[in-house]
């Protein structure tokens, strides 16, 4: 009878245990969360090129900020008890929202990320980023409205703000080189803001010092540091087709090409007012010396 | 049959795996959103033309001899354009409307979106990728999460949590309840208007509900003790605020940037108490119209946010409507009433002047303050005389003129440098304040602002913050209350020399020669001295108090004792300037200044070298000044030289005005 009645106890335990385990609900929604919310970003900035928002539906779903920021928000309102995932998920909505052109609302999301719970590199350094990236996706895409305020002081304090993140992250890289990949996002983000700053200045001497600055510790921060990124570079990043877990070095090698094609064109306004800076490395010299 | 005790421990350990299935589920959850490599970290497009080519290009044009001869451009253009390219370091902003006329098929931005190129690049350099696969793109785009901080890892921690599942745990959480009625109002007052109970119109309600909670309720708790319950100027805001979100294409997005406007927080904590308190309840309704065609316009403004006026009308559109409510306080029907109320066509033609400066880069220079006084103030002056609005002044719209003033007062680099960005703003704030009170001073001529302060500002600007301040503070003050209450002074010299006193003034404490303090009391005492005779001090070529005030000094440093510092120097610049302007017509008129200030510093002189006899014996300290201003003025009234040393005349009268002078303790 005890022995019959173990029997039947242990089934019960390993039925209710796997069910138990299986549910995880709360998994499912945060990875399909972020599944979401990837493919919104992904949606808006390469617009035409992708369509990876038609749902199961069949609905078009590419101006579906809300519904994923939502998504997010429902969840926290769901487990307030979740503070860590909350967490991380503001940050992740706050870039949901910068990327649809809603800076209060990513405003918001930063605000309301708490930053105790911030774990990871990538997340503490977006909070430290926050009040400058509010700023920058504003910014970034005005014509020809810069102010004086743009100029003069939001993206003075992006750039210093971001020099010491990107300085404090390279140095990390020996014990954690894991932190590449947000460290890049750092130093790339400060450069574009450095060339955008270059062309806002109609006074030639300055507008050189800002547009050198910015390559300059652009390329010695990352690129320079490693040879094989330099040879990366040079050869047109056709090695390393494995894309399941493409390495920083490669991602960083396309996306510096883009960089410093901008910074051509930016130095062609320049150029009439000499060369560069003798001191700037000639491999650099070289990638963005425009085409004769 | 299960015994009690064996099925009470079997649901236990059931509870306890249910429990260790939930917490699991929520850690990997966790796991999830903290370290998921699936991040994607976009990159803003970057659009623009490049300030240099633009300012290199602008000269080159207006180098070409043969762009002289253009007609299709707007008149003006050359010197504007000129004006503009006199900045050694023009912003993008500051050129492109000139360079879309001088070069239209050059004006075209350049945009280059980051993402959209990289993905071009690793397609061109691996055509066979799918691109269109999501994991592909995913992988292309992800951020690692990088170091995690903590010192325990998530497969340590499922163990730990297996432990921990083991063990009882106690109570949780603690019902949260808001028990101050106040508070409770205020809240429900959000809720009924920001809620959205439905899960499918749910857009970020959440954060927005806190937003509108946080920022509502620190306003209310920054004015606790004045708040009441049911105020119904909250109702009239909350109303406008949720008709704005309702009303607005950016919907949330705009709602939050008024939330978060520093403007709004005063506006629940300054202007609505004092609305409750001062403003008939009647009055409530016709406002919220009037504060809902301001938002609207505001949404107006900000969708098209070209000038960047969106930021700056989120920062300050509490700063308007409190204005207004300032103004319905003073004014009630006269600018609420009719189907276009005066308070509703200031507030938005203000706003359009502002979307215009914030064209011009120039609308961050109107602090809170700033913008609350001089709004206040034209509304003031459309109560008066509505004509106003229509009138113009050098062929621009009198309101235009108004806000003008006050960026021409404060944009001069002198006096951004001298004054910090607090104490110019309260300096501004006051003068717009009694524009507000006298809007007649404004009416007649709208740069009053710029010609009274910005004289003053500028000839203290070469001392430090503090001092220039207090100087400031204390002429402009002086100035404006004495033109208010007799507008006749503004035909007179009377304000431009007391800027010039200021000026004195500035250069004295900056040679160490007066205290900052001192100079700010020397200051307020003239400005009232002169009062009492303006005609005299306008009529004298030269400036006759800075003559006064030198003389004074000059004496004083000379002295053996120093006996003129602080309150008796203050004292007795005041009383020898009150002497002057009863009696000083003559000797002041009968030679030039600089003999007179010579004589008037010999009478100080031999007084004060008296005076450093007399002190404790027929005289104290507070006496001083009266005595001096007697002797001063019994010169200014003698025919002959009484007062030339040492007489025994001089000393009876000494001893003569000590006597009355301490008997008299007050004068």
């Amino acid at each position: 009878m005890k022995r019959t009645f173990s029997l039947v106890f242990a089934r019960v335990v390993a039925v209710l245990l796997a069910g138990a385990l299986s549910g995880c609900v709360t998994y499912r929604q945060v990875q399909q969360i972020v599944a979401d919310s990837n493919a919104t970003i992904l949606a808006h900035q390469l617009g035409g090129d992708v369509d990876l928002l038609v749902t199961a539906d069949g609905t078009d779903g590419k101006n579906e900020f809300d519904g994923a920021a939502a998504q997010i928000e429902a969840f926290i309102a769901a487990h307030p008890e979740q503070k860590t995932t909350a967490a991380a998920l503001r940050i992740r909505q706050a870039m949901l929202f910068l990327t649809a052109g809603k800076p209060e609302l990513a405003r918001a999301a930063f605000n309301a990320a708490d930053t105790n719970l911030l774990f990871t590199a990538r997340d503490q350094t977006l909070a430290a980023m926050s009040a400058s990236l509010v700023w920058w996706f504003s910014a970034a895409p005005k014509d020809v409205q810069w102010s004086n305020r743009d100029r003069d002081t939001n993206a003075v304090v992006a750039l210093n703000n971001f020099r010491n993140l990107q300085t404090h992250l390279t140095s990390s890289l020996k014990d954690h080189p894991e932190n590449e990949g947000i460290r890049d996002y750092v130093a790339e983000t400060r450069a574009w803001i450095g060339l955008k700053k270059a062309t806002s200045h109609g006074d030639a001497a300055k507008a050189r010092v800002v547009f050198e600055d910015a390559i300059t510790f652009y390329y010695t921060n990352t690129i320079g540091v490693r040879p094989v990124d330099v040879q990366l570079l040079q050869c047109g990043c056709t090695n390393a087709p494995s894309l399941r877990a493409l390495p920083p070095a490669v991602r960083r090698c396309f996306r510096t090409k883009v960089l410093f094609g901008y910074a051509k064109e930016v130095w062609k306004g320049k150029a009439d007012t000499g060369d560069f800076d003798p001191n700037l490395p000639d491999e650099l010299k070289q990638m963005i010396r425009p085409a004769p | 049959m299960i015994p009690p005790g064996t099925a009470a421990a079997a649901i236990a350990v059931v509870n306890g795996l249910i429990k260790l299935g939930r917490r699991l589920d929520v850690l990997l959850a966790e796991k999830e959103a903290v370290q998921s490599g699936k991040c994607i970290l976009p990159m803003p497009k970057v659009g623009g033309l490049d300030a240099g080519v633009m300012a290199r290009d602008l000269n080159a044009w207006l180098a070409e001899p043969a762009n002289r001869a253009l007609t299709d451009l707007p008149a003006g253009f050359r010197d504007e354009l000129k004006e503009a390219l006199r900045d050694s370091d023009p912003t993008p902003r500051a050129l492109f409307s000139f360079y879309r006329l001088a070069y239209p098929e050059r004006a075209v931005p350049l945009e280059i979106n980051p993402d959209a190129e990289f993905v071009k690049n690793v397609r061109a350099a691996w055509p066979t990728l799918d691109l269109t696969d999501r994991d592909t793109l995913t992988a292309l785009f992800h951020v690692a999460s990088g170091q995690d901080a903590r010192q325990i890892t998530y497969g340590l921690r499922v163990g730990l949590l297996v432990t921990d599942v083991l063990a009882e745990f106690g109570a949780e959480n603690t019902a949260w309840f808001v028990r101050d009625d106040e508070m409770r109002a205020v809240v429900q007052k959000v809720l009924e208007r920001f809620a959205k109970p439905d899960l499918e119109s749910f857009t970020a309600w959440s954060s927005l509900l806190q937003h509108a909670l946080k920022a509502t309720l620190n306003g209310v708790l920054e004015a606790r003790s004045a708040w009441s319950a049911d105020n119904p100027w909250l109702t009239v805001i909350l109303d406008v605020l949720a008709d704005a979100r309702a009303q607005s294409a950016e919907g949330d997005e705009y709602l939050m940037g008024l939330l978060q406007g520093r403007g709004y927080r005063l506006l629940l904590s300054e202007g609505l108490v004092r609305a409750a308190d001062a403003i008939a309840e009647d009055h409530a309704q016709p406002f919220r119209l009037v504060a809902g065609d301001v938002l609207k316009r505001g949404a107006e403004l900000w969708r098209e946010d070209k000038s960047g006026f969106g930021e700056f009308f989120a920062a300050h559109w509490g700063d308007l409507l409190n204005a207004g409510l300032n103004s319905v306080e003073r004014n009630g029907d006269q600018i609420l009433a009719g189907a276009s109320p005066l308070l509703k066509t200031t507030l938005l033609a203000t706003l359009d002047h502002l979307a215009e400066l914030a064209a011009q880069d120039k609308a961050h220079l109107f602090a809170a303050e700033t913008l609350f006084g001089i709004t206040n103030a034209a509304i003031a002056a459309a109560a008066q005389d509505p004509e106003v609005l229509t009138q113009t002044f050098s062929g621009k719209p009198w309101l235009k003129v108004l806000l003008e003033s006050v960026v021409k007062t404060v944009s001069e680099d002198d006096i951004r440098r001298a004054f910090s960005k607090q104490g110019l703003e309260r300096i501004i704030g006051e003068a717009a304040s009694v524009f507000a009170e006298h809007p007649e001073l404004i009416i007649e001529d709208p740069d009053m602002l710029q010609k009274i302060v910005g004289d003053v500002l500028r000839s203290v600007s070469k001392l430090d913050g503090l001092s220039a301040k207090s100087i400031a503070t204390a002429v402009v003050g002086g100035t404006l209350q004495a033109i208010s209450a007799n507008p006749g002074l503004l035909e007179t010299r009377y304000a431009k020399l007391l800027s010039d006193f200021a000026g004195r003034l500035a250069t004295l404490v900056a040679e160490r020669q007066l205290t900052g303090l001192d100079a700010s009391g020397i200051a307020a005492a003239a400005a009232a001295a002169m009062l009492k005779n303006p005609v005299l001090f306008d009529e004298l070529e030269g400036n006759l108090a800075t003559v006064v005030l030198d003389a004074v000094l000059k004496a004083s440093g000379e002295s053996k004792m120093k006996l003129l510092v602080g309150d008796s120097l203050v004292s007795t610049t005041q009383q020898v300037l009150q002497a002057i302007a009863a009696y000083g017509r003559d000797k002041a008129s009968a030679g030039t200044l600089e003999q007179f200030g010579r004589k008037l510093g010999e009478v100080i002189a031999i007084g004060l070298a008296r005076a450093e006899k007399e002190l404790g014996r027929c005289l104290d300290l507070p006496a001083l000044p009266t005595v001096l201003a007697g002797l001063a003025a019994t010169w200014l009234r003698s025919r002959s030289d009484v007062i030339a040393g040492e007489t025994p005349a001089f000393r009876k009268l000494f001893a003569k005005l000590a006597a009355a002078a301490m008997a008299n303790p007050n004068n």
